[in-house]
């Protein structure tokens, strides 16, 4: 693999000295001069009708600046895929219904928070309970409540694809299985909440928010306000983590901007935690069924999936794919001839499923790298054999018409499995009660999916001004949200003009300011953001190595960028210095600065969004976890004692960074697997707290050891993939065929709770 | 509500503040003396992202009355650093990768830093327990260890 | 999830709070470290008009042995609690519990008093104090009154102080030679978190190693509030205290447990089988420290 002056190394990210200071400034940091404090009122009802709203005693609060309802946020619905417009389905503030328990009705702007809650209480609101309903199996049925209008048995989406021969496929199988799993609701506790602040001044609305993709909330923000585009503006402020629960626009986005208005003030909305648990999004619970067909030497002939999704009460602007995508990662990591995939979601009357770290991956995954366990078991294989005889290969394409590029899985199968000490383990330590077992999945490096539609699906665009001090300011749309991308785009930029990291600055993620960025979501910040950056450096470089050329007598193919100096590479010591060309080329140009763009655009073919059948993203990854447990066979608890993570990177642009998203991975991983689970009861969240919903602590990582495969993707920039979500999936896999293999017992739902293991040894009812 | 004005001591400087009795320490850092460094997580004590070192221990500061904290040493995140110099902890997490989002850091930091003035060589189980009241969502818990620990070392 | 309002009054004395506890009688308070009360009251659940801080009496924070009775002030922090060397090295089951809970933040602010006085069943403190027989001092403009702490609980959230009252201390015996104890907390993580189940045992040996003299075992959690078990003492006194003796106190005590069939923490019958389990464990732990002692 090639070397290169910053790509590879650890250097700090650009943002930590603020982060470690206390001088980041967070959307809640924010103050503004007669900035109003906004709060938001809900519903205590699963499903209801408003019959009466009356706001007369609240507005006469003192201190009360502006009361809103759903007839002032209008009738236009708000959502986030703008190709499923049609699909959008939710208020800002309900008019009519409310369909969960925290569903928006009202806001209110004062000038404390202490007036605001007093407000809220004073706000009459008379409703008619309707029937609620609460399972998607139960929803589905004829008779079920409805939700809403004009979706037959509350199903919001149902993505169909069928590929191959699936009858035959079962016919040739030597066995096939059948299972059934599940997962439960987890959700994604940032622990910045969401934070908007908005101002309308001069007929101008600016939104700052702690979002991931402030392009894509911006064209439904300015048409439920009735804006043109242009009168909107939305920044994205240093963000305290989305994982996939800040991709959206929000009714508190809405409700924050018209309160503005309203008042002629800026008006600040933050959620509490407990807002925050029951009223952003969760991660959709899953049943997933699967029937498998293999041969009789293991290899797979045939896969049939049906994937329930429990949306809760609306689409989400970002559910409308979870369907498609649960389909896609179905079809990963092993080679699958022949398939038939159905994914559904449905509406039950609780809290708002969307997208979160893995986007159905480890819920898929969990399920899949199960099955493979149990099959292998039935086979009287060795589960890696199994795995290995069936794992995808690089150039493959899928039945479901994905092209693998660049593939590293069986080389992480075996790192693994070698670094968890599968041959000395492996079904050896059940007198110990310990097992080991791996987990694997695959995943999209780059969602091909810009949220708003653009002229020939461009998703990222950047733009690099040059300096004749010799530094570089780079202009990107893309976020960082705590995953580093703005340290990975500068590197790109720094490595691809050839000057250091500490010469290049970066405006990022303001609509007014910098060019468009389809947001940070689907894993494709660097990979697509990546790519328009390093074009644009490119671009600006080759502006530079014309005049350089010219100056030197020298051929613009033969020069180099290194080390903040243009230089002829037969003979370095031809040459200047990197600030003396940008003069250099301004002068030759009458004074025109040295501006560098770049696009980056990837095909998603058209069959995918009629079929589902097609090549969806540039890249993919692979993974694979390996984890050692032990089982406290008297009280059911589960220990991981060891994880080990091996990851099909591409490339790492900085190590120190991937590590830490890889560990990050682990650690939501190993709360999904174990410890974490959103209760309801009648639709109401039972514990949406940190004390009852539990988080892992510093004491409950295992030792971990994170192996960064490389393999370098042609069409990365450098060749890197992604690392923060992919990484999620194999841990719930791997617990569980790691609990199996300790104990014998085989567990099909999340989370492993102690109760669940202690009843498959029998020892409580 | 009454309103006092108390004198609250941060980071080595004394302020005069007006506060209500149901001011919390978190709030009057954040709103009145713009100490914004001090992060509201869960406002109940239960994530530690509000941490502050009172009198030389660490403390949720959602759950500290403000007028409680009359007349202690509070010290916050950005009492830190000695102008450009960064403390040790601080520079040992930003060398180490230990940053992601960063809105655990300033509590985690200062959680850390109290640990360390009490027990310069801590194990691994005690630097552990001292952050276990410090949830980190992005994940970064072993990381954020072994940054402390090269600390220790010194 | 904001305090509500209220006024806050800060007397320097005891006497002073007495006063105050009389005059705003149903409309107020005590407060200390506030950890436990300060969270319903965000919530709404509790919204006091007053709230009497004790943080300015002197003397309700002290710790020292008196008579070979250990004096713990009601204000005593959970982390002195957990530091203490007298402590740690005389009445360890006390460190152990006080360790347990939550986290290095909340255990700096969080009292003694505050802990017993929540009432809530999970109060990590209260089983290993009902295991040493501590008794709590109640003071009023009436008197003083002492009483054992298994008999202060009366229900969730309720403990038998009356509205004049202050609890100013808790007196906890020495443990005689030969006596092991601990304190198991058992959730599902390994930090800020609630007991699923709590248990504290004290178990004392005659000098000869073997036969059992005194044996006390308190549950948290698992009923609406701490409490002791019943009946075991009489089934060990005089005894070895084998294996087999073991398990059959462990059975008898998940028997007695009494929680919240709908509780969301856990079902009834993993509590009762985690009784069994955790009892059987603490008292073996405690059977061979107090071996060792």
């Amino acid at each position: 693999m090639k070397e290169y002056s910053i790509i590879g190394k650890s250097l700090p990210k650009i943002d930590a000295v603020a982060k470690a200071t206390g001088k980041a400034i967070y959307t809640d940091d924010l103050k503004l001069p007669r900035m109003l404090t906004g709060k938001i009122l809900r519903s205590p009802n699963p499903h209801a009708r408003i019959v009466h709203m009356d706001t007369t005693r609240a507005k006469k609060l003192p201190g009360v600046k502006a009361i809103i309802t759903g007839k002032d946020t209008g009738t236009r619905k708000i959502g986030i895929i703008e190709a499923y417009r049609d699909l959008w389905d939710q208020e800002a503030l309900c008019l009519n219904k409310v369909r969960y328990i925290g569903d928006e009705v009202a806001a209110v702007a004062a000038i404390d928070e202490d007036t605001a809650l007093e407000a809220l209480e004073l706000i009459d609101v008379e409703y008619e309970k309707l029937p609620a309903v609460f399972d998607p199996e139960e929803a589905m049925k004829p008779g079920a409540p409805v939700i809403h209008e004009g979706f037959e048995n509350n199903i919001y989406i149902r993505t169909v694809l069928e590929s191959g021969d699936v009858e035959k496929g079962f016919r040739d199988s030597y066995r096939v299985f059948e299972d059934r799993f599940e997962t439960q609701c987890v959700v994604h506790c940032c622990m910045e909440p969401h934070t908007s602040v908005a101002r309308y001044l001069d007929g101008q609305l600016t939104l700052w928010t702690s979002t991931q993709t402030p392009f894509a909330i911006r064209s439904p923000l300015a048409c439920v306000l009735d804006l043109d585009e242009d009168k909107v503006r939305v920044i994205a402020m240093v963000v305290g983590g989305g994982f996939g629960g800040k991709v959206e626009l929000f009714p508190m986005d809405v409700c924050c901007a018209v309160l503005s208005i309203k008042t002629g003030c800026p008006v600040k909305i933050t959620l509490t935690r407990k807002e925050e648990f029951e009223t952003t999004r969760t991660r959709h619970p899953m049943i997933i069924e699967l029937k498998t067909g293999v041969k009789r030497d293991g290899t797979i002939l045939v896969k049939q999936v049906r994937n329930i999704l429990d949306g809760g009460a609306y689409g989400g602007g970002i559910g409308v794919g979870g369907p498609f995508i649960s389909t896609l990662f179905s079809s990963l990591p092993y080679k699958l001839p022949n398939i038939k995939m159905e994914a559904l979601r449905v509406y039950t009357n609780k809290s708002v499923a969307g997208a979160m770290r893995g986007y159905t991956a480890p819920q898929i995954h969990f399920a899949d790298d199960s099955h493979m366990d149990m099959i292998a078991d039935e086979l009287g294989m060795d589960p890696l054999d199994l795995r290995k005889k069936n794992a995808i290969t690089p150039g493959y394409k899928t039945a479901s018409g994905l092209k693998i590029t660049s593939c590293a899985f069986s080389e992480t199968i075996d790192k693994v499995s070698r670094s968890i000490g599968w041959r000395e383990k492996r079904g050896k330590l059940k007198k110990e009660s310990k097992g080991v077992a791996v987990g694997c999945s695959g995943f999209i490096s780059g969602t091909g999916l810009a949220l708003n539609n653009t002229p020939k699906n461009y998703t990222s665009m950047a733009i690099i001004k040059l300096h004749t001090e010799g530094f570089a300011t780079v202009y990107t749309g893309a976020t960082d949200i705590g995953q580093g991308s703005q340290t990975v785009l500068s590197m790109i930029a720094a490595e691809e003009l050839g000057i250091s990291l500490d010469r290049v600055k970066m405006v990022a993620a303001d609509t007014e300011l910098t060019p468009f960025d389809a947001g940070s979501f689907g894993s494709r910040v660097t990979f697509h953001a990546g790519n328009a950056v390093r074009r644009a450096a490119a671009d600006a470089k080759a502006q530079l190595f014309a005049v350089v050329a010219e100056k030197l007598e020298a051929n613009p193919d033969d020069l180099e960028s290194k080390g903040g100096r243009i230089y002829s590479v037969d003979n370095p010591d031809i040459g200047m210095a990197f600030e003396d060309a940008i003069w250099a080329c301004q002068e030759k140009n009458g004074g025109m600065e040295v501006i560098g763009r770049g696009v980056f655009r990837h095909d998603i073919e058209p069959s995918v969004f009629t079929t589902g059948i097609g090549n969806y993203s540039p890249a993919y990854t692979f993974s694979t976890g390996g984890a050692e447990v032990k089982v406290d066979l008297e009280t059911g608890q589960v220990e991981v004692l060891k994880f080990k993570f091996a990851h099909d990177i591409g490339r790492a642009i900085n190590p120190n960074n991937v590590r830490a998203q890889l560990e990050g991975s682990i650690c939501m991983g190993l709360g999904f697997a174990l410890f974490e689970q959103i209760l309801f009861e009648e639709g109401r969240m039972l514990n949406p707290t940190f004390l009852d919903y539990k988080i892992p602590t510093a004491l409950d990582m295992p030792e971990t050891e994170i192996i960064l495969v490389e393999s370098e993707e042609p069409d990365a920039p450098f060749g890197a993939k992604e690392c923060g979500e992919g990484s999620v999936a194999p841990v719930g896999p791997a617990i569980a065929n790691a609990v199996c293999d300790a104990i014998g017992v085989r567990i099909k739902s999340l989370p492993l709770t102690p109760e669940k293991v202690l009843r498959g040894l029998k020892r409580i009812g | 509500m009454a309103k006092n004005i108390i004198q609250l001591k941060v980071n080595g400087d004394s302020y005069q503040v007006l506060v209500k009795p149901n001011m919390t320490l978190l709030e009057i850092l954040r709103e009145e003396l713009n100490f914004t460094g001090t992060k509201k997580g869960c406002n109940e004590g239960e994530c530690g992202a509000c941490t502050v070192i009172l009198e030389g221990k660490p403390v949720c500061s959602c759950l500290v009355l403000a007028l409680e904290a009359e007349g202690k040493e509070v010290v916050t995140i950005e009492g830190l650093a000695n102008g450009d110099e960064l403390h040790p902890l601080q520079k040992a997490f930003i060398d180490n990768g230990a940053i992601q989002c960063g809105f655990c850091t300033p509590g985690m930091i200062l959680s850390a830093k109290a640990l360390l003035d009490n027990n310069p060589r801590p194990t691994d189980i005690e630097i552990k327990e001292a952050i276990a009241g410090n949830i980190c969502r992005c994940g970064g818990y072993n990381v954020i260890v072994n940054a402390i620990k090269t600390v220790t070392k010194q | 999830m904001r305090l509500p309002k209220f006024e806050y009054l800060r007397p320097t004395s005891l006497d002073e709070a007495l006063d105050l506890l009389n005059e705003y009688k149903g409309r107020a308070r005590l407060i200390a470290g506030g950890t436990a009360l300060l969270v319903p009251m965000k919530r709404g659940i509790l919204t006091p008009q007053y709230l009497i801080s004790l943080n300015n009496i002197p003397h309700l924070d002290g710790l020292h042995v008196e008579n070979r009775i250990l004096k713990l002030g009601a204000r005593c922090t959970i982390s002195t609690i957990e530091t203490h060397p007298i402590i740690k090295e005389r009445w360890r089951i006390l460190a152990q519990a006080a360790k347990s809970i939550g986290s290095v933040q909340i255990r700096n602010v969080a009292t003694v008093g505050g802990n017993i006085c929540s009432a809530v069943p999970s109060a990590d403190m209260v089983p290993s104090l009902i295991t040493l027989g501590a008794k709590v001092v109640l003071v009023s403009k009436a008197g003083k009154r002492t009483l054992p702490l298994e008999d202060f609980f009366k229900g969730v959230g309720e403990v038998d102080l009356k509205e004049s009252e202050v609890l100013t201390e808790i007196q906890i015996p020495e443990l005689p030679p030969k006596s092991g104890g601990g304190y198991l907390k058992f959730s599902r993580r390994k930090a800020m978190d609630l007991p699923i189940v709590g248990v504290a045992a004290i178990v004392s040996l005659d000098e000869s190693n073997s036969t059992c003299r005194g044996l006390k075992v308190a549950l948290g959690a698992v009923a609406p509030t701490p409490f002791k078990i019943k009946g075991i003492e009489k089934l060990a006194m005089g005894r070895e205290l084998d294996d087999d003796l073991i398990d059959k106190i462990s059975e008898k005590a998940s028997w007695q447990i009494n929680p919240n069939p709908r509780s969301f923490r856990s079902s009834v019958e993993y509590r009762r089988e985690m009784v069994k389990v955790l009892t059987r464990r603490i008292l073996k732990e405690a059977r061979s420290l107090a071996k060792q002692n």
